[in-house]
């Protein structure tokens, strides 16, 4: 009797579903459109902070050593710093290094190639590349550099050039991470809101069907349990729908952003976090719509 | 049977409905419910299937008081009753079959059981080839045999009907009517609330004059007017 009830109350919401025609569609749009804005809040969010470790990795100290210093001490400074708990990593470039990195594709007879031989061998300086785990201890570090035993050995460190560049991306991420928090919330609270009053209307536009039901001797589960099941389905076919939407939004993004990111990578994001995207809205859009549901129809069930 | 006992209605801001009714309605018999607009006639049979309670007094259905029914039974105790509307409420989104087949649903009835009985009514009410039908391919006349056919569809007691043919043409009418005569002649008490003195006086049944919450006048072979 149970099972029956249980299944006799799907294939009402599913017919329902099926038969309410267009108003079915612009509830699904409705919510698509809300779950659109929220995956894209999250998304946006997402590879924005991936996008800020990127660069804020790329930040770093480079000491450079005065040509008499030798290898073998600029190891020890090296071993040395790694013992710091705010360092992430010390590189050790050495001169060869780095007049190999500094020639690196350019032509046989390029300026810097002549200048390098003007200058009768390598005029480079051997460096360490200090990086942080924290862009907020380079401040730190430089001092602590600046006073070591070793001071005297530095020609010189280029963190005051840098300087300037740190500490405005580091201001400029914190506010970025704020805004989209705020936006975010915004954006998620306004989904909620609109999915509720369109499934609101779509209910109220068969209240009177409620009624019906309930005096031909329908108890208030058999009523409502429909509405649910309703609501389950919108949030269902909500999901798939943003699941193309974004399809074709990564697409565009990529075709948009030939040369600046490597091509295919972007799509294979989309592929790759598939199953992850879409368990999250499939979620989001059931609870929305069931609440929804149960809240507007226990309105009419009142009396 | 059905008892008013000493029933007074009154709607919010003092409005009195239905003042002081004594009434018995036998079992199997047919009522005919007459007088004008705001008489009373809706609140009346809205007390026996428990959508208005009574502000004083009490309605007894079969020997039990309505008062006494839990709100959380009201579903069950309505399956013993058969509504019939001027406005039909029919499920536009249900066919024929399923609106007949939805007051069964309710009530738990096995998929075969709904296939036996379904057709059985709607050969009743002369709507078998219209089954699949939705209710805006219906005319009134074929709307209302639905809605006739899904409150028989329990077998009910009591069949109550609140301006059955209210909008109807003068053919569909006296089609309902003979259905309702034929229902009571199996057995169902028929209680008809109407406007229509054509009908009321071709039925030639009891009839109930009621007017500003009062009853005024009740005859065995009643015409509309006396």
């Amino acid at each position: 009797m149970r099972l029956l009830k249980l299944t006799r109350t799907i294939q009402e919401g599913w017919n329902n579903f099926c038969r309410n025609g267009w108003l079915s569609v612009a509830t699904i749009l409705v919510m698509a459109l809300s779950l659109y804005v929220v995956a894209i809040t999250v998304l946006l969010g997402v590879s924005f902070s991936v996008i800020s470790k990127n660069v804020q990795d790329r930040i770093s100290i480079s000491v450079y050593f005065n040509p008499d210093v030798s290898e073998e001490d600029l190891l020890g400074i090296k071993e040395n710093l790694e013992e710091y708990r705010e360092v992430r990593s010390v590189e050790f470039v050495s001169r060869e290094q780095a007049l190999q990195e500094l020639l690196d594709g350019e032509e046989e007879d390029s300026t810097i190639k002549k200048a390098v031989d003007a200058a009768g061998g390598n005029p480079l300086f051997a460096s360490l590349v200090v990086r942080a785990h924290d862009p907020n201890d380079y401040d730190m570090i430089n001092s602590a550099i600046e006073e070591s035993y070793f001071a005297e050995k530095i020609s010189h460190i280029n963190f005051e050039r840098n300087k300037d560049v740190i500490t405005r991306l580091r201001t400029m991420f914190q506010t970025a991470r704020n805004v989209g928090l705020v936006t975010g919330i915004f954006f998620v609270a306004l989904a909620i809101v609109i999915t509720y009053n369109t499934v609101r209307i779509t209910l109220y536009s068969r209240r009177q069907e409620f009624e019906v039901m309930r005096l031909v001797g329908a108890s208030n589960v058999y009523v409502r349990m429909p509405s649910i099941v309703e609501g389950v389905l919108y949030g269902l076919a909500g999901a798939m729908a943003v699941m193309i939407l974004l399809g074709v939004t990564f697409y565009v993004v990529s075709q948009l952003s030939i040369g600046t990111i490597p091509q295919g990578k972007i799509m294979s994001v989309y592929f790759q976090y598939f199953g992850l995207i879409l368990l999250g809205l499939v979620t989001l859009g059931t609870t929305l719509g069931v609440i929804s549901s149960y809240i507007a129809i226990t309105r009419y069930l009142k009396k | 049977m059905i008892v008013f006992d000493k029933v007074t209605k009154v709607f919010p801001g003092d409005f009195v409905a239905l003042e002081n009714i004594n009434l018995t309605i036998d079992t199997g018999s047919f009522v005919s419910l007459v007088g004008p607009s705001g008489a009373g006639k809706s609140t009346l049979l809205k007390m026996i299937y428990a959508e208005e309670e009574p502000t004083e007094g009490e309605v007894i259905f079969f020997n039990r008081p309505i008062s006494s029914i839990k709100r959380r039974l009201l579903p069950y105790f309505r399956r013993n009753i058969g509504m019939v509307f001027q406005d039909f409420k029919l499920l536009p989104q249900k066919t024929v079959f399923e609106n007949v087949s939805y007051a069964l649903e309710v009530y738990g009835k096995s998929d075969e059981e709904i296939n036996e009985e379904v057709p059985k009514i709607l050969d009743i009410v002369g709507l078998l080839d219209k089954m699949e039908k939705y209710p805006a391919q219906l005319s009134g006349g074929e709307q209302q045999k639905t809605s006739l056919a899904r409150a028989l569809i329990h077998r009910p007691k009591v069949i109550i009907a609140d301006e059955p043919t209210g909008n109807l043409d003068p053919t569909s009418k006296w089609d309902i009517v003979q259905l309702l005569l034929k229902i009571n002649d199996f057995g169902t008490t028929v209680i008809l609330a109407s406007h229509d003195k054509n009908i009321v006086d071709k039925i030639d049944k009891r009839v109930i004059g009621m007017q500003d919450g009062k009853i005024v006048r009740d005859t065995k072979h009643g015409k509309y007017t006396e």
